[in-house]
């Protein structure tokens, strides 16, 4: 009896162990096989601009798990970063954890704040994969460290980054929800693409206006990738090896794009201390947007590109390179680069139907503007 | 009986040649900017860009606009950089009697780097001119400031040339690493501007800042000619140029803030270009001697040379893409001073 | 007007210490070699400097009636030449170019190339008028730091230790160059040496310094004798004559710290 009594127990104790465990096994984006808690209630964000990600899933307080956040969502994007805090301002009492680069993670914080999970990007101003020791010891104190991505590929790892979230958080309803919106709408630009022959060719140059020196561009990654995508021809391909990159302004001169986007890092809070930069994204109007667009089209050298002078030129709100909401900039360039076959597409709508489906704060401003 | 020729003559015929290779530096300058100007991504072959320097009009819109408003002023910043650089370098090499001596060793360099990081992570807006005044103006306050330093330190301490180098050695680390501090707190854009700031670039110029150095080299020019005997003597060795009658630590102050105030503007506008005022002198000296009528002027033209190739390096290394200039004088600065040190060695 | 130097209470210090004090010398008559002679931070080379402007002394220095201590900087240059210890540098300097330098430093000379053609002929550096300064020997170098320092043709010659960095060649051509010179332009030169018996042999007068005072000056013979030496030196020694006549110093035995080894006063 006894006997029974010892290997009943040496079978069943596991398994319930087991269950009162409850852990669920993940791969993330960096490839890496995860073990995430079953219940995710304390996290902390390699990038504090992951908040409006989180709101895709928890829409009555993406706040609520985030223990613990790198500061650099205030400093990049101050416009977004306003319109949560006044709806949330929980926000502005999150502990920083950090700056805006991965030198300034402070891991003993992070640990102190004990948090189920660490969400890190797999490149960016957090800890990226190749931040060894800081996984390891995360780890070691029981932390599971998972590695979301919107910028290296973003539009393969959109939807990949959020479907990981909704399962690691236990939203798996709200991001299939939003996956499912994500990629037909990504379909209606890439399957009419696929019957178009011409490609025209596009220079974008990114974050127009930080220095006086031309010309900053993006080519394999970030919003480089859109087109491809949206049915252009990069015009810096061949000459940028990496993401990023800056073009000697007479190669803009010689091979005249069709298309100029200008990517815009200005916000309304600070428009006035960087005169130089496009003016794009929360409380901005079309008619302030449009103004920063062409005086920074006046530049020397810029100002002469024949897609200037005849209005194909355009701005771009630049944290699309890092936002799940990318499908919408996809669909303007789309919409430029080929007026006619995408006569029938809106994308503004698409962005006012992202806002109100998978945020909790309004679209308020101009996320984009052409010349004309 | 045939008499030997006057030691006058025979003077005067070494200073012709001296005079030779003056001129041929300048030729070589002349050509370097030429080249400058007609190298590119785009190609505009030679024949377009002498017919468009007379005419502008004689171009089509696009290439007028890369002949005049990005390669000609990006030329020219090469030149009179490298000519501020170069005299700087002369003047404080000759005045210290130390041949490592320059604006980047002296720390005055990175001190002007150090005021623009500050302005450009502060959001600097002076008098509402724009970020752009105020980060040269904070270039210049840094550059002023740490020249002020080393001349106040070494009045407190005594002026020797051994004191003034150490000062100087002090400045560049102490600058180096608030450089490096600011970086460490600033975000990403500020941080973007603060390298290409410590990289060097030439890519800035715009001909407001090119007419401000050609204004402070007209100035500082005809007051080194000035003091040029002063500072052949002073060559010739310290107590003998004392014994001449020369205030050598006079001479040494003056010539310090003025050799600091070209770094300075020179720095504000193009960043911190390192190697020009330590190789400029040099290869000044190997060609023309000591006697400071020519290796003065001859510095700033080495220096303007030197510098004229860096920026045509820097267009051609990697297609496409604009080498900081910084980088180019490093890699191609390090060798060539190697070269010159050796080949002093070797020579009888 | 006397035509000569001659030294009024003349006292020398560096900052609060004193070096030199109440410094009297007899009028030293134009075409005179004088040797400035004593121990080591005796104050040879001050005295030089202090002559020359490069220190402030208090007393009078007076040349040929002038005094030169309140005289301007420029005036002073003009009259008296400096060699100083150190030897000439500047590796690609030309020897030409050292020289006119020393002319044009200071303002508003004469003709430059015939002071310069004469000194050089003087001092037999033709050959080497447009060798540079590194690819010569010291003593040529030395020549050439007399050539700067006689460039303008001064009344009087300071030289400090102008043959302790020579071999013994040039120790005798320097000398010899020098009482040429102060012959045949009537100035005088005092030279501060180390070596005693070369001083001795060369110089028409001697003046001894020891402990920040003159203790005697005169011809080699008189003012050199085995009491001098025990008080600047601190040494037992005799002052003998070689075969040609001239003095020679011979030290026997250093003086034991307990004897008095000299006094303040000569």
């Amino acid at each position: 009896m006894l006997r029974f009594l010892l290997s009943a127990l040496a079978v069943l104790l596991p398994l319930t162990s087991a269950a009162a465990a409850g852990r669920v096994e993940v791969t993330d984006l960096a490839g890496r096989t995860v073990s995430v808690p079953a219940r995710v209630e304390r996290v902390i964000l390699g990038e504090g601009r992951t908040v409006p990600v989180l709101a895709i899933l928890d829409r009555d307080d993406p706040t609520k798990r985030v223990v613990g956040q790198m500061g650099e969502f205030q400093l990049l994007d101050p416009g977004t970063f306003a319109q949560y805090r006044e709806r949330f301002p929980k926000l502005a009492e999150i502990q920083p954890i950090g700056r805006v680069s991965a030198d300034s993670f402070n891991v003993a914080q992070a640990i102190a704040l004990q948090p189920d999970v660490a969400i890190f990007g797999l490149e960016g101003h957090g800890p990226s994969p190749k931040a060894a020791e800081v996984i390891a010891q995360l780890e070691a104190a029981g932390i599971a460290v998972v590695f979301i991505d919107f910028r290296r590929d973003p539009l393969k790892n959109t939807p990949r980054s959020v479907a990981l979230l909704g399962t690691v958080l236990g939203r798996e309803a709200e991001a299939a929800e939003f996956t499912a919106f994500y990629e037909a709408e990504l379909k209606r630009v890439t399957d009419r693409i696929a019957t178009l022959a011409a490609r025209p060719s596009v220079f974008l140059e990114s974050r127009v206006g930080l220095n006086d020196q031309c010309c900053e561009t993006m080519v394999n990654g970030m919003m480089g990738r859109f087109i491809e995508v949206a049915g252009g021809r990069n015009a810096a391909a061949g000459l940028v090896p990496g993401e990023t990159g800056t073009v000697n302004v007479e190669h803009l001169l010689t091979r005249e794009p069709d298309v100029y986007i200008g990517t815009a890092t200005g916000a309304l809070a600070t428009m006035d201390k960087t005169p130089n930069r496009i003016v794009l994204g929360a409380g901005v109007t079309p008619e302030l947007a449009r103004a920063s667009l062409e005086r920074s089209t006046r530049r020397t050298g810029i100002a002469e590109l024949a897609a200037v002078r005849e209005k194909r030129a355009f701005a771009v709100w630049h944290h699309f390179y890092n936002s799940p909401f990318n499908v919408a900039a996809v669909q303007a360039f789309a919409t430029w680069l080929h007026p006619e076959s995408f006569a029938d597409l809106d994308p503004q709508a698409t962005l006012r139907t992202l806002y109100d489906r998978f945020q909790p704060v309004p679209l308020n401003g101009t996320y984009w503007v052409g010349l004309k | 009986m045939v008499t030997a020729p006057p030691l006058a003559r025979l003077y005067a015929r070494f200073v012709r040649l001296r005079v030779l290779l003056l001129v041929g530096l300048g030729l070589a300058l002349v050509v370097s900017f030429l080249v400058d100007i007609a190298t590119g991504p785009a190609a505009l072959p030679l024949r377009d860009v002498v017919a468009g320097l007379l005419d502008r009009s004689a171009l089509p819109r696009a290439q007028g606009v890369i002949l005049w408003d990005v390669r000609l002023p990006y030329a020219a910043m090469a030149v009179f950089v490298g000519a501020a650089l170069g005299l700087a370098g002369a003047e404080m090499q000759t005045v210290l009697n130390n041949p490592l001596a320059s604006p980047m060793t002296l720390g005055v360099s990175f001190a002007a780097t150090f005021g623009a990081s500050v302005a450009i992570v502060l959001e600097l807006d002076l008098f509402g001119l724009g970020a752009n005044v105020a980060i040269a103006g904070s270039a210049f306050a840094g550059a002023a400031g740490a020249t002020l330093l080393i001349y106040a330190l070494s009045r407190s301490v005594g002026a020797t040339k051994d004191t003034v180098v150490l000062f100087g050695i002090a400045m560049f680390f102490t600058f180096n690493a608030l450089v490096s501090l600011i970086q460490f707190v600033a975000n990403t854009d500020a941080l973007q501007q603060i390298v290409f700031w410590t990289m060097g670039s030439l890519a800035r110029a715009t001909w407001g800042k090119i007419a401000v150095i050609a204004a402070v080299l007209a100035l500082c020019v005809p007051l080194s000619l000035r003091d040029a005997w002063a500072l052949t003597a002073l060559r010739g060795g310290e107590e003998q140029a004392r014994s001449f009658g020369i205030p050598v630590e006079r001479l040494r102050l003056t010539v310090l803030l003025r050799a600091s105030l070209l770094a300075a503007v020179a720095v504000a506008f193009a960043g911190a270009i390192g190697f020009i005022g330590l190789v400029g002198p040099h290869i000044a000296r190997l060609l023309l001697g000591e006697d400071h009528r020519f290796t003065l002027p001859g510095s700033a033209l080495a220096g303007a040379v030197v510098l004229s190739a860096a920026s045509i390096a820097s267009k051609l290394l990697v297609p496409g893409l604009i080498v900081p200039i910084g980088i180019v004088t490093a890699l191609v600065g390090i060798p060539l001073f190697m070269a010159l040190v050796l080949g002093q060695r070797r020579a009888p | 007007m006397t035509r000569g130097l001659s030294l009024h209470g003349v006292s020398v210090g560096y900052g609060r210490r004193t070096v030199l004090s109440g410094l009297e010398l007899e009028t030293v008559p134009p075409g005179s070699l004088v040797a400035v002679i004593g121990p080591n931070a005796a104050g040879k080379s001050t005295l030089l400097k202090a002559i020359a402007g490069l220190r402030p002394a208090s007393g009078r220095i007076v040349l040929d009636g002038e005094d030169l201590a309140a005289m301007a900087a420029h005036r002073r240059v003009r009259l008296v030449g400096y060699l100083p210890q150190v030897l000439p540098q500047g590796t690609s300097l030309v020897a030409y170019e050292a020289v006119l330098a020393a002319l044009r430093a200071v303002r508003g000379d004469g003709p430059a190339e015939v002071a310069i053609d004469a000194v050089f002929d003087q001092l037999g550096l033709r050959d080497l008028a447009l060798r540079r300064l590194g690819e010569m020997s010291g003593g040529q170098r030395q020549m050439v730091g007399l050539a700067q320092a006689l460039v303008r043709r001064p009344r009087l010659l300071l030289l400090d230790e102008p043959t302790s960095a020579l071999d013994l060649r040039w120790q005798l051509t320097v000398l010899e160059t020098v009482r040429a010179i102060a012959a045949r332009d009537r100035s005088i030169a005092l030279l501060a040496m180390h070596d005693l018996n070369l001083a001795l042999r060369a110089c028409d007068r001697v003046v001894v310094l020891a402990h920040g005072r003159l203790l005697t000056a005169g011809p080699p013979e008189q003012a050199m004798n085995p009491d001098v030496l025990r008080r600047a030196y601190g040494i037992e020694g005799r002052v003998e004559r070689c075969s040609q006549g001239f003095p020679i110093v011979l030290s026997d035995r250093a003086v034991p710290r307990s004897e008095p080894s000299g006094s303040a006063t000569p």
